[in-house]
């Protein structure tokens, strides 16, 4: 349905995008995931024709962007990191517009917006200035519009950014409802969400792709429980070392507590490969020392490059650091 | 074609969306109804000269008309969506051209209704007021097609606006222009001349032939023999040809951005 083909784009000496090459299968959802500034928006760009590549192909549904932009462009949907907005217009005018753009003959608009408004629940401020609607509703409207002439593939960039927790959910649900219809591909910086509505994850990271597999695989990294937070009801300064002789603790910190309470907080690094929460809750429980909370610690994106790149450093600052070690090192 | 209409139906509907428009309509109704009153009881029905009144104005309203027309999208994000759309940029650029053209000829209508006015009154419109009548839309044409080429390229609005203003501005000044850099050369060739080589005579029409070529670049000059009441077909296409030159300019700068690595 997509194929994007050895795609590298520079922003002057700067190489935003690197060498990717990826196809997207019909009816998939692709999570496309990178911290900010990794090239997700530029590949999106790049795919949906709004800006060129330096060299590199893409291929939709058959069609070459730069070839036929067309013929290709009519079978995307794109949902833009800011929505494309006219805040002067109604959504209803507004969603007309984009019919009359996307070539949505006359006589079928009405029924046609009437699905897509019901689908993203803006049926109800059709009438209101664009302008004055919260951002969780522009970004809904957003949506609406990658949806009008029932496009195969759509690109949405980061499309919960911005919403509520509640409409976060209604959105990714709307996304796995639309993902049985259509090719998806989905960016954003936020792991759970990609596995919650993606099948399959591509991670790229400074412009490259670090990793690509079935979302299933990226869940190792996400379900165990190697990091721990505790709240125990125990004098810290005796806890603290009865947790460190834990079999399988690498490291315990303690994190600041409420002033006045007897509840200590810790969070326990173990091993790797380790889950020492039973440890510890015998422990602690041998001790009489309630735990009044456990939790364990989802690893941030960050730790995922570094397990996924097998400890390469994520970020330029990881870089420099790295870079200053081995210098002393040597 | 559907996709162009769509685009010109947006774009003449944002003029009245924001008040841009009502405020252009407002002031052009407003100083031509005044020249038109002065002029009734000065002079009587001359419709040649109210014409020729508001082409001056073209200088300050044409930017205004013009400058928001690629800038704004740009400023609020919504060029994705027009770029990523299947309408292609001559659409793009043709839709907005054709609305801003539009809007131009509302602007304008009090024209029509002053003319309608004096003929029911009585008066009668001459051959050249037809004409001038003609040349006003083609220079505006010309000119709007200018405005947007800076629309597309300016960062933002006032700059766009500014750009255009100075350029207008010059097409003004370019006859004194061509005139200072004419005299220059016959100055220059009767200097350089120590042999006496160059005839007095061809020094000065080397000067008005320089003179006559920078002057016929001038969108304005081009139409004057028509508020004579001289109507012939070459200024016509001239104009129509520098609005399409423009035109064309600004499509390939929007594909420049687009293909821009910076």
């Amino acid at each position: 349905m997509i194929e994007i083909n050895n795609l590298v784009k520079y922003y002057g000496d700067n190489k935003a995008v690197d060498d990717i090459t990826f196809r997207v299968e019909e009816g998939e959802i692709l999570g496309f995931l990178g911290p900010n500034g990794a090239g997700k928006t530029t590949t999106m760009n790049i795919l949906t024709g709004y800006i060129s590549a330096t060299s590199g192909v893409v291929k939709v549904n058959g069609y070459d962007i730069l070839e036929e932009p067309a013929e290709a462009r009519s079978h995307i949907g794109y949902l833009p990191e800011h929505p494309p907005l006219y805040l002067d217009m109604t959504v209803l005018e507004y969603l007309r517009f984009v019919c009359n753009l996307k070539g949505v003959p006359k006589h079928d608009q009405a029924e046609h917006l009437s699905i897509i408004m019901k689908r993203v629940w803006i049926t109800d401020v059709m009438d209101r200035l664009i302008g004055n609607l919260s951002k969780g509703y522009r970004q809904r409207v957003g949506l609406a519009q990658a949806l009008v002439g029932r496009p195969a593939v759509l690109v949405l960039d980061e499309p919960t950014n911005g919403l509520d927790p509640r409409q976060i959910i209604d959105v990714r649900n709307l996304i796995k409802e639309l993902g049985k219809s259509h090719t998806i591909i989905l960016s954003s910086h936020i792991l759970p969400e990609v596995s919650a509505v993606c099948d399959r994850a591509i991670i790229i990271n400074r412009g490259k792709i670090v990793n690509v597999g079935p979302v299933s695989s990226l869940s190792g990294y996400t379900e165990t429980a190697e990091d721990i937070e505790i709240a125990v009801d125990a004098p810290a300064r005796q806890a603290l070392p009865k947790l460190r002789q834990i079999d399988g603790v690498k490291n315990v910190t303690q994190m600041p507590a409420k002033p006045g309470t007897t509840v200590a907080f810790f969070h326990i690094e173990a091993v790797e490969g380790r889950d020492v929460r039973r440890a510890v809750f015998y422990e602690m429980s041998r001790m009489a020392w309630p735990i009044l909370a456990m939790r364990s610690v989802e690893p941030t994106l960050e730790d995922i490059f570094l397990r996924v790149t097998g400890g390469a450093p994520a970020s330029p600052d990881d870089i420099a650091t790295a870079q200053n070690a081995n210098i002393g090192n040597a | 074609m559907k996709r162009l209409e769509a685009i010109f139906q947006r774009e003449l509907l944002s003029y009245f969306k924001s008040a841009t428009g009502w405020v252009l309509i407002a002031i052009f109704f407003g100083l031509s109804s005044f020249y038109f009153s002065i002029n009734l009881l000065a002079r009587g029905f001359f419709m040649a000269g109210e014409m020729q009144f508001m082409q001056s104005l073209f200088v300050m309203f044409i930017p205004i008309l013009t400058m928001k027309i690629f800038t704004e999208e740009r400023r609020n994000g919504t060029e994705v969506l027009l770029y990523t759309s299947p309408a292609s940029v001559w659409e793009i650029v043709m839709g907005k051209y054709l609305a801003a053209c539009t809007m131009f000829l509302l602007m304008t209508s009090s024209i029509w209704l002053h003319m309608l006015i004096g003929y029911l009154m009585g008066g009668r419109i001459h051959p050249a007021d037809w004409s001038t009548f003609i040349a006003l839309y083609l220079t505006a044409m010309a000119y709007i097609a200018i405005g947007t080429f800076f629309s597309a390229i300016a960062e933002n609005q006032v700059v766009a606006a500014v750009v255009s203003v100075v350029v207008f501005f010059l097409f003004i000044l370019m006859d004194t222009f061509a005139q200072m850099v004419g005299s220059f050369i016959t100055t220059f060739l009767g200097a350089i001349d120590f042999a006496n080589v160059i005839k007095s005579q061809g020094a000065i029409d080397a000067g008005a032939a320089v003179e006559k070529a920078i002057s016929w670049l001038t969108p304005s000059n081009r139409v004057a023999t028509y508020t004579e009441g001289v109507f012939s077909i070459l200024p016509f296409i001239f104009l129509l040809s520098y609005a399409f030159l423009f035109l064309f300019f600004t499509t390939r700068a929007i594909e420049k951005r687009r293909w821009t690595q910076k």
